[in-house]
């Protein structure tokens, strides 16, 4: 990006910044970036989204505190600033949900804290907002935020359906309980799928049929 | 300017630490009496929901002071220490030993004894209010958490656990104090006279640590019940 050319706000470079992290340059399943709050977040639909918005939130903002901040960090100590931003943003968030927001701050209990150890986060303040302006960094964040919703989405879905036969939370293949719906047949649910190591597999099958449909992805031997 | 100079670094990194702190001491002061409001409704909302009314956070302030007639505290042994209602509501089990709190509520009638717990789960606190009648059945019971795991430890908020407590009684047919337990693989089917529910799969740490905080939160009341029980 040269300095003395003045770019427009959504040039095509900056709107490839929002949508190569969807596919191309997704931060899970090709950065392969936060992958332990993949794990972690996608029993249940409705806790992946509001973490996704959550850590997309905090990586945009961040990168824009970063980049304004990118001439002034000493690079000896710049990993040590970084985390800095990170945990103050994450903490900002925390209180401000349980003073206004106390009912979504209770169901994303732990994570919102763990949105810190989220590698995406250090990997997008690192990688890009040191070395950019504050309005691409704030759109590679935008971008890799959702980018990340995304993957945590699908597999939430998959988990949520054939682990709990719930989508959102709405029983959609009958009361498991009371034996109603597909459950009369003598369908169960999976008890494994909730548990982590079976996100691990889902994410990996993810990646696969990602690979297998964008070739350009895959690395020449 | 060159930023690679030890002196600079210092600077920096003292100026960036003194205005992070400030500015999180500011919003944590700042929002904190919004934070304790939204937590004293939700105490008063779990109170009155362990004796049965579902309604919203909001509405609790005025269910509370409606139905729950008077509260008391006991020490260890089951004396009455103190019989203030908003000491009792003020009593903090997660700092304060030796205080056990009791609120009494009168609900079209029917009186119930509401007792709250706090123990440890697996990852972090857990906590509930159980309530009973007379007959120290159980009428209702809510359970919380700090941290447990979604999907996991963290169903024992959902109403589906929640009613498994329904009408178990806190001493068995021999008049002895036998409390509450959640066991893994429980077999006693429909069984309401053992005071023991069935676990929840995937959940068996957190179950563990609920029935600890069961069994030794109730444990102090023991006196107190045998005085009440009809």
């Amino acid at each position: 990006m040269s300095d003395s050319k003045k770019e427009g706000l959504f040039s095509k470079s900056n709107i490839k910044l929002i949508t190569n992290p969807f596919n191309d340059d997704n931060p899970i399943t090709v950065q392969v970036l936060g992958i332990c709050s993949a794990l972690a977040v996608t029993v249940q639909m409705k806790n992946a989204f509001v973490m996704a918005l959550s850590v997309t939130a905090v990586v945009a903002f961040g990168n824009v505190i970063i980049s304004l901040l990118r001439n002034l960090i000493p690079s000896r100590i710049r990993i040590i600033v970084q985390l800095v931003v990170a945990a103050a943003l994450v903490i900002l968030v925390d209180q401000v949900l349980k003073a206004y927001s106390y009912d979504i701050s209770k169901q994303l209990s732990v994570f919102v804290g763990l949105i810190i150890t989220n590698c995406i986060l250090m990997g997008r303040f690192e990688a890009f907002a040191l070395g950019n302006k504050p309005w691409p960094s704030f759109l590679d964040g935008l971008g890799n935020g959702l980018g990340y919703g995304i993957i945590l989405m699908v597999v939430s879905f998959i988990r949520e359906l054939l682990g709990s036969g719930k989508i959102w939370g709405v029983e959609i293949l009958g009361n498991a309980a009371e034996k109603t719906g597909l459950y009369a047949t003598g369908y169960i649910n999976n008890g494994f799928i909730i548990l982590a190591p079976m996100a691990l597999i889902i994410v990996g099958v993810v990646i696969w049929v990602q690979r297998s449909i964008n070739k350009k992805l895959i690395e020449k031997k | 300017m060159n930023t690679e100079k030890n002196s600079y670094t210092f600077l920096f990194s003292t100026i960036m630490v003194v205005v992070v702190a400030a500015a999180l001491a500011l919003a944590a002061t700042a929002l904190k009496p919004a934070q304790e409001a939204n937590m004293k409704k939700e105490k008063m909302q779990y109170i009155v929901r362990s004796f049965g009314m579902e309604i919203s956070r909001d509405e609790s302030p005025e269910a509370y002071k409606t139905y729950v007639k008077n509260a008391l505290i006991l020490d260890d042994n089951g004396q009455v220490i103190s019989e203030d209602k908003d000491e009792t509501f003020a009593v903090d089990l997660a700092k304060e030993k030796g205080k056990h709190p009791v609120f009494v509520a009168d609900k079209d009638g029917q009186k119930y004894f509401i007792v709250p717990v706090r123990g440890m789960g697996l990852w972090d606190a857990i906590w509930a209010y159980v309530a009973v009648d007379e007959k120290l059945t159980v009428k209702g019971i809510v359970f919380d958490h700090k941290g447990e795991t979604p999907g996991l430890g963290a169903e024992i908020t959902q109403k589906f656990f929640q009613d498994r407590f329904m009408g178990e009684n806190l001493f068995d047919a021999n008049n002895a104090f036998q409390a509450l337990s959640v066991i893994k693989g429980y077999k006693g089917g429909e069984d309401k006279a053992d005071g023991q529910v069935d676990a929840i799969s995937g959940a068996t740490l957190t179950c563990n640590g609920a029935t600890t905080m069961l069994q030794n939160g109730l444990k102090p009341y023991e006196n107190y019940f045998k005085s009440i029980k009809k």
